[in-house]
């Protein structure tokens, strides 16, 4: 191609459509005409377009048959039911359907799990951290409290062991002995009383020196 | 586009089931017949490239395909309209997969290069040149054979 028509490549794009006549713009129509008249490159490319638009211009494709029309509608209406039927219910379980929702959706709930649980471990770690001090104090507490509740334990077999050394001795079993006595006379089936101050009967009706023992006895007694 | 009237028949059941399927997306921001042809060419041209793959860039024109060239819808009559013909079906099918869809489009279905351009999604100074790269070559085609004599 020479410079004069590289020059004007726009209008040579348009050469085609100008020799089939589908230029409507008339401003393009004049500048195509104009450079035609006076660049002998361009005309040469347009005489050329010509005679190969007059060589193809009466090709025309035949139309199809008349039959092809009429058996095309049935046909594509067979392949539709037939793809139908092929897909059937599991059509639903498409594996297009799966990529397009299932694996979102469970990768969401995968994702919410683990952030969940990795939250979780997160807070006890940082809990731990945080009230590991306090943690380590109440086990210490504990400990002490245990050796504390151990000698509580001491102090209570020791205590019973002077219950038991209260009890061996033969006064006090006597009191309790007379006590039940006294409840049992005192008491009829129905659990009603005759006498309300039945101790102070029970004392009076005990000796003198049974009576200052009782008092003696009763004042070295821990409640 | 295909040229084989079979593979062209496939291919337009083919399209107008997709459609079926594909038409409760259709957001009408386009016109559907622009719809239409942007699909139809789309399965033409996967169509072709199918093709290629197992003939490599072998076109074969067999006399089926010229059965369906005529010069006004009739079958052609004396032997140098047949063979014109013949040529000139041979010079568009060796055109490269684009020229021709848009050589198609424009010269035959005569669409505007805007709807040629919403189609093949292609801009409208790249469909001029493609459509004046195609006539060129269909030029270059016919001259070839009327040095050898083929063609007057």
């Amino acid at each position: 191609m020479s410079n004069g028509i590289s020059n004007n490549e726009e209008l040579l794009f348009h050469l085609p459509d100008y020799v089939t006549g589908k230029i409507t713009d008339d401003n393009l129509l004049l500048r195509i005409q104009s450079e035609i008249n006076s660049n002998p490159e361009f005309k040469k490319e347009y005489e050329s377009f010509t005679e190969t638009y007059s060589t193809i211009k009466d090709l025309k494709f035949s139309s199809p048959p008349d039959h092809y029309f009429t058996n095309m509608v049935p046909k594509i209406n067979e392949k539709i039911a037939n793809q139908k039927e092929s897909m059937g219910i599991s059509g639903f379980f498409k594996l297009s359907y799966l990529y397009k929702y299932a694996l979102p959706a469970v990768s969401v709930i995968l994702l919410i799990v683990i952030i969940t649980f990795s939250n979780k471990n997160n807070k006890d770690e940082s809990m731990f951290s945080r009230y590991g001090d306090t943690i380590s104090d109440i086990m210490k507490f504990d400990s002490e409290s245990s050796y504390e509740s151990i000698d509580d334990e001491n102090d209570i077999a020791l205590e019973s062991a002077e219950d038991d050394e209260f009890s061996e001795s033969g006064d006090a079993s006597e009191l309790i002995a007379i006590e039940n006595a006294n409840i049992l006379e005192l008491y009829d089936e129905n659990g009603d009383s005759d006498e309300e101050l039945f101790y102070y009967s029970d004392f009076e009706t005990l000796s003198h020196i049974e009576q200052i023992e009782l008092i003696n006895t009763l004042s070295e007694t821990k409640f | 586009m295909v040229i084989d009237h079979d593979d062209a028949d496939d291919i337009t059941q083919n399209v107008f089931i997709k459609l079926h399927s594909a038409l409760k997306d259709f957001r009408g921001e386009s016109a559907l017949f622009t719809y239409l042809y942007k699909m139809a060419v789309n399965f033409s041209l996967n169509h072709i490239k199918k093709v290629k793959n197992k003939h490599l860039k072998e076109t074969v024109i067999n006399n089926d395909m010229i059965n369906n060239i005529s010069d006004d819808g009739n079958n052609p009559t004396d032997f140098d309209s047949e063979s014109r013909s013949k040529l000139i079906a041979e010079a568009v099918a060796v055109l490269p997969d684009r020229q021709r869809a848009v050589f198609n489009m424009r010269f035959y279905d005569e669409l505007s290069y805007e709807e040629i351009s919403k189609i093949l999604n292609k801009s409208v100074g790249g469909l001029k040149a493609n459509y004046f790269h195609a006539f060129k070559k269909i030029q270059s085609f016919l001259n070839n054979k009327k040095v050898k004599g083929e063609i007057d």
